[in-house]
């Protein structure tokens, strides 16, 4: 989680320039004298009661900021705070405490937004107040079928986010359960959870592998609370701040187990896969990567037999070390009402993907911590990637790319010039995908990064056409380009509702803003369709520049407590 | 992590040929018929004697190395079992079930020890019978100065163990405190444990609420000591819940221990690297410290929040894929200490050949232990099909030398550099390796020892821990070691045994590795049986059970 804070500061010398695109960061330190440092001040309290809340943490931040740009306080036993010499710059705010949970916005914000907060220079303190909410909890307890206690399940508290374009559950909490069967899952924010038990216990009924009657092939597959293993029955929960909701009991029923048959050969050495090891993951992502069983294989042979496997499909991982080089490979196996035979992983050497970063427009290419990413195209959970560090002139290497289409993105400082293209062998492929074959691509990767983006900034308003603070904005591409992640943009509105988004990608995009909104809602179109025609069009030309005036919508109901 | 997605091989599957099975009982493949055993019995709760279903039965071959196949089920309605079709030899039994602690066939006294099931050709095993015993439970809570809960802190039972001579705790379990400030350590078996609460140190989930620089938390031992030389072990029994095992961290002046981690090997980039703390004393390892992630870019580090005292520096860290470690021992006063510097060696390389042994050779491993113990990385080197073998990355130090994986009738004959003889003095590895090359003896022509133990009525003692104790100057070799449990007969077996003299010892109840104490010893020299080993000579004795603790426990 990235700590982004701000120093909510109100100049008392009425309008001041704007600069675009520059904002972001505060000027240089040797341009900076004491009168133009600033200090920010306030309380911390709990909310509700409003009891003052001693020894809480005060953070400011510059996002992407350096470690000098970083402020932090402790409250006194009034909960009040002082944080002072402060360089001017666009901070976020964060206020943290155990028993509560970490709170971003000061109050009179959105409570779900992370608003970024501008400070210009020579600007005095102000109160910025924050009341924090209580952690809530889940508790409960899991039993077997026969309603006996099941220890050593793990317990996760699943909300519902659309990420890179699909749907996904985010695990924002987890407990394991005790002896007695019981769990309890604090730290928790408001909102609406699925609760979801998994046999944990590792063990899968065995040290190794063994011969055993079909009627001991069982195991315990995960289910949510009540005790289903499909998401559409689950039932979820709604808590508040400061609640506790106990007595949710999750009953797991075990299913025939069977077990994969397979093999793993090491085609870079050119032999049978020694010793360690198999890893066999759910390929369904729901909360983290639980639950990887280690196998180890035969030394001769380089087989493996993995047991206690519940029907479903899954992901088996093979690697290897090869002159200080890691080769893997992954490949989905589906069990069915069967054993699974003859599966084979095959570690190879895939060829590295050479090319050439290079700029156009105003400024020199900056590639300090720039590195280019080759993203499986159908990989959706973002965990198969390769990439390679652009080095000073320019050039980089992704080592060990595998056959198959990837997405090109140039990681990197968030702020600055865009990707305008990505061409392979004569093909764009920046906005479809690379194509890399098993001898690899032909000629080079060339991608070329552009400071001659628009400019689009402006101001969210209520339906009163009172500016709207902390609100969140999102530029959403056009047509085809909706099913592109990275070519979406979204930031926040400062205290006078204002916003900009510097070095933005030429082309069409409809510009949205909420109050409260799930972060990546707008990726999925299910979201869109009904507001869709709420949103202001904008065309972004090279080194153009457009002010809109956007009206907020309706908050989105998921967002809020 | 990276993965690269293999799209040429996909799934081959195979016409469906299921190994065919029997529904009941569990039956092994291709076994063939006179050498065929099986096992059966009852699982029951070990107080009232009622049946327990869904306990899992695992049998495994005593002898094998961990690849090979076990065999398993599940108990029935009545607590029943039966596993037929097992080839015939010598077995160990585990059973476990959801809310009792393991329980291994003939398991008497201590935990971990067990009795071997010797099935001889077409024997069955019946009417075996295994009392569980429920999981013993340790509760309470930890608050700070003012009372208030302490979220995340960490509680951790450790019981006392002997390796290598060196007294240590092991973390037995562990657990961390919730929102309330409450803890629970449950599936425990019964013991003696030596309880730590601290501040929970993992960098994956740091503690939120910072403390302010120049404070830490001192670890507390139960019944509420900072100096583990008091702690007091918590006698816990069979099925016991502890509760109300309540500790308050009391926050004391801390400092912070920052440096750099160097590598003395080029071209190898420093991927990840970890450093953690491991609080020394004369008590030996209790348990990790705080931990901090290296900057892999600028090779610093800095860990705040350690309170005055001795520490060993652990590094752990990934050079172009391979694992490298350090350590380093650092004092901690009233201020920071900066510059600790921990520098990766590129290791030395060390030499050597076989003798001895002709078609073993592929399987064994040269292993070198550090004389002075702890967390220090044990090289090792396989030995290649000509008999030479390399041992690479080797650190300076000094290193008792070792052979692994060379089956059960090869031992260790010697270890020589040129003329002189290393296997009692051990090896002492320079920045540029050893002076020659090692030269290791392997013997196949070990001797047989093998026996009965006894009670003072003259009845056998099933799963008694039997121990074969070198005597003379390698007493403190405790590699030469051997230890077993007798089977149902009271009778136990070691081959392969080195030629020389010895003592067997064997005892009723005792704790793992308490033998390679001096100390336990001491009290019970004079009841160990002197035997001579000769060179593929065979010898038999008769051992009377040393029953009870032969010493009072002291504190660590």
């Amino acid at each position: 989680m990235r700590i982004r804070s701000a120093v909510f500061v109100m100049c008392f010398c009425g309008a001041f320039a704007w600069g675009i695109a520059g904002a972001q960061s505060p000027p240089p330190n040797g341009a900076v004298s004491q009168a133009d440092l600033c200090t920010a001040t306030g309380r911390v309290a709990r909310f509700g009661t409003g009891e003052p809340i001693r020894g809480a943490t005060v953070v400011l931040s510059v996002p992407y900021g350096d470690l000098n740009q970083r402020y932090s306080a402790q409250t006194d036993e009034g909960g009040g705070f002082a944080i002072k010499e402060i360089l001017p710059g666009r901070y976020t705010t964060s206020v943290e405490h155990d028993g509560y949970v970490t709170q971003f916005a000061p109050d009179g914000w959105p409570q779900s937004s992370q608003p970024a907060l501008t400070l210009s220079r020579g600007e005095t303190s102000h109160e910025l107040n924050f009341h924090l909410l209580p952690w809530a909890v889940i508790a409960g307890k899991v039993t077997d079928e026969d309603g006996e206690p099941f220890p050593f399940a793990t317990v996760l508290a699943l909300r519902r986010t659309f990420n890179r374009g699909m749907q996904r559950l985010q695990t924002a909490g987890f407990g394991q359960t005790n002896d007695l069967g019981e769990f309890r899952i604090w730290g928790l924010r408001p909102g609406r959870y699925f609760i979801r038990a998994a046999d944990a216990s590792g063990r899968a009924r065995g040290s190794g592998v063994e011969e055993r009657d079909a009627a001991s092939q069982i195991a315990y597959p995960p289910g949510f609370y009540p005790g289903t293993q499909d998401a559409s029955q689950a039932i979820t929960v709604a808590i508040r701040g400061g609640e506790e909701l106990s007595g949710l009991d999750i009953r797991l029923t075990p299913e025939r187990a069977f077990r994969i048959f397979g093999r793993a050969y090491d085609a870079v050495r050119g032999q049978p896969m020694r010793g360690c090891c198999v890893y066999i993951f759910p390929a369904e992502d729901v909360g983290f990567r639980s639950y990887g069983v280690t196998i180890e294989l035969d030394p001769a042979k380089g087989t493996f037999e993995i047991q206690d496997v519940v029907p479903g499909s899954y992901d088996l991982m093979a690697a290897t070390i090869v002159e200080g080089r890691r080769y893997s490979a992954r490949i989905r196996a589906e069990v069915a009402n069967k054993d699974a035979e003859g599966v084979v992983v095959v570690i190879s050497r895939g060829t590295p993907v050479r090319g050439r970063v290079s700029m156009e427009g105003a400024g020199t290419l900056d590639v300090t911590r720039m590195s280019v990413l080759l993203l499986p195209a159908d990989d959706q959970l973002g965990q198969g990637f390769r990439s390679g560090h652009v080095k000073a002139d320019g050039t980089f290497e992704v080592d060990d790319v595998s056959e198959g289409n990837y997405r090109v993105l140039v990681g990197g400082p968030r702020s600055g010039p865009y990707t305008k293209s990505a061409t392979a062998g004569g093909q764009e492929v920046l906005e479809s995908s690379l194509v890399v074959g098993a001898a690899g691509i032909k000629g080079s990767l060339d991608i070329v990064m552009s400071t001659a983006g628009a400019a689009v900034e402006g101001v969210v308003v209520d339906s009163e056409g009172q500016a709207v603070a902390g609100a969140t904005v999102v530029l959403v591409p056009d047509g085809e380009r909706r099913k592109l992640f990275d070519f979406y943009r979204n930031t926040t509105t400062d205290q006078y509702g204002r916003f900009v988004f510097g070095d933005v990608r030429p082309g069409g995009f409809k510009a949205f803003s909420w109050r409260e909104v799930e972060l990546g809602a707008w990726q999925d179109p299910d979201f869109m369709k009904p507001i869709e025609d709420q949103g202001v069009r904008i065309t972004a030309e090279e080194n153009g520049h457009s002010s809109i005036q956007l009206k907020v919508l309706a908050s989105d109901p998921a967002a809020s407590p | 992590m990276r993965e690269a997605l293999v799209l040429i091989a996909g799934i081959i599957f195979l016409p469906g040929v299921v190994g065919a099975q029997n529904p009941t009982p569990a039956r092994a493949s291709a076994a063939p018929e006179k050498d065929v055993c099986s096992v059966s019995g009852q699982v029951v709760r070990a107080a009232s004697n009622a049946p327990l279903r869904k306990a899992y039965i695992h049998v495994r071959n005593a002898d094998e190395g961990p690849h090979a196949k076990g065999y398993g089920t599940r108990t029935d309605d009545s607590g029943r079992f039966s596993i037929t079709g097992i080839p015939s030899g010598r077995y160990s039994l585990r059973v476990e079930r959801v809310g009792y602690v393991d329980q291994f066939y003939g398991e008497s006294g201590s935990q971990g020890h067990e009795a071997i099931l010797a099935l001889a050709p077409g024997e069955n095993a019946h009417d075996l019978l295994f009392r569980m015993v429920p999981w013993s439970v340790i509760s309470g809570r930890i608050t700070n100065e003012n009372g208030e809960p302490v979220i995340r802190a960490s509680v951790v039972a450790m019981r006392s163990r002997v390796e290598d001579g060196e007294r240590q705790l092991d973390v037995h379990e562990s657990a961390l405190t919730n929102d309330l400030g409450e803890y629970r350590i449950w599936s425990l078996g019964k013991g003696r444990y030596y309880i730590r609460a601290d501040r929970d140190h993992s960098t994956s989930f740091p503690s939120r609420g910072a403390l302010s620089r120049g404070t830490g938390y001192a670890p507390v031992f139960y019944p509420g000591t900072s100096d583990v030389a008091q702690a007091v072990a918590l006698d816990v029994r069979a099925g016991q819940e502890v509760p109300s095992v309540d500790f308050i961290l009391v926050p004391a002046r801390a400092s912070r221990v920052s440096g750099h981690v160097t590598s003395a090997i080029p071209g190898y980039k420093m991927t990840w690297a970890n450093v953690m703390l491991a609080p020394a004393s004369r008590s030996g390892f209790q348990g990790f410290g705080q931990e901090a992630v290296v900057d892999t870019a600028k090779g610093s580090f800095q860990i705040d929040g350690v309170v005055a005292g001795s520490y060993d520096v652990l590094l752990w860290a990934t050079l172009g894929g391979t694992h490298r470690s350090a350590r380093q021992r650092i004092e901690v006063r009233e201020s920071d200490l900066s510059d600790v510097d921990l520098a990766i060696e590129k290791g030395a390389e060390i030499l050597g050949r076989i003798s001895g042994v002709q078609k073993e050779a592929a399987r064994v491993e040269i292993v070198l232990k550090p004389a002075e113990g702890g967390f220090g990385e044990r090289p090792r080197g396989d030995v290649k099909a000509d008999g030479t073998f390399v041992i690479g990355e080797v650190s300076e130090g000094k290193y008792g030398v070792d052979v692994a994986h060379a089956g059960p009738d090869v031992y260790l004959k010697s270890v020589r550099i040129g003329a002189q003889d290393v296997l009692l003095s051990g090896i002492n590895v320079g920045p540029t390796g050893i002076k020659g090359t090692l030269e290791v003896e392997l013997g196949t022509a070990g001797g047989v020892v093998e026996g009965a133990v006894t009670d003072p009525d003259g009845l056998p003692v099933a799963g008694a821990t039997t121990v074969l104790i070198p005597d003379g100057k390698l007493r403190t070799r405790y590699s030469f070691y051997r230890d077993t449990t007798t089977d149902q007969h009271g009778k136990f077996i070691f081959r392969g045994v080195r030629p020389g003299e010895y003592k067997v010892f064997s005892w009723q109840e005792v704790e793992s590795g308490d033998w390679e104490e001096a100390e336990f010893i001491k009290p019970v020299e004079e009841k160990g049986v002197k035997v001579t080993v000769e060179e593929n000579g065979r010898r038999a004795v008769e051992v009377k059970v040393i029953s009870g603790d032969a010493t009072a426990k002291t504190n660590p």
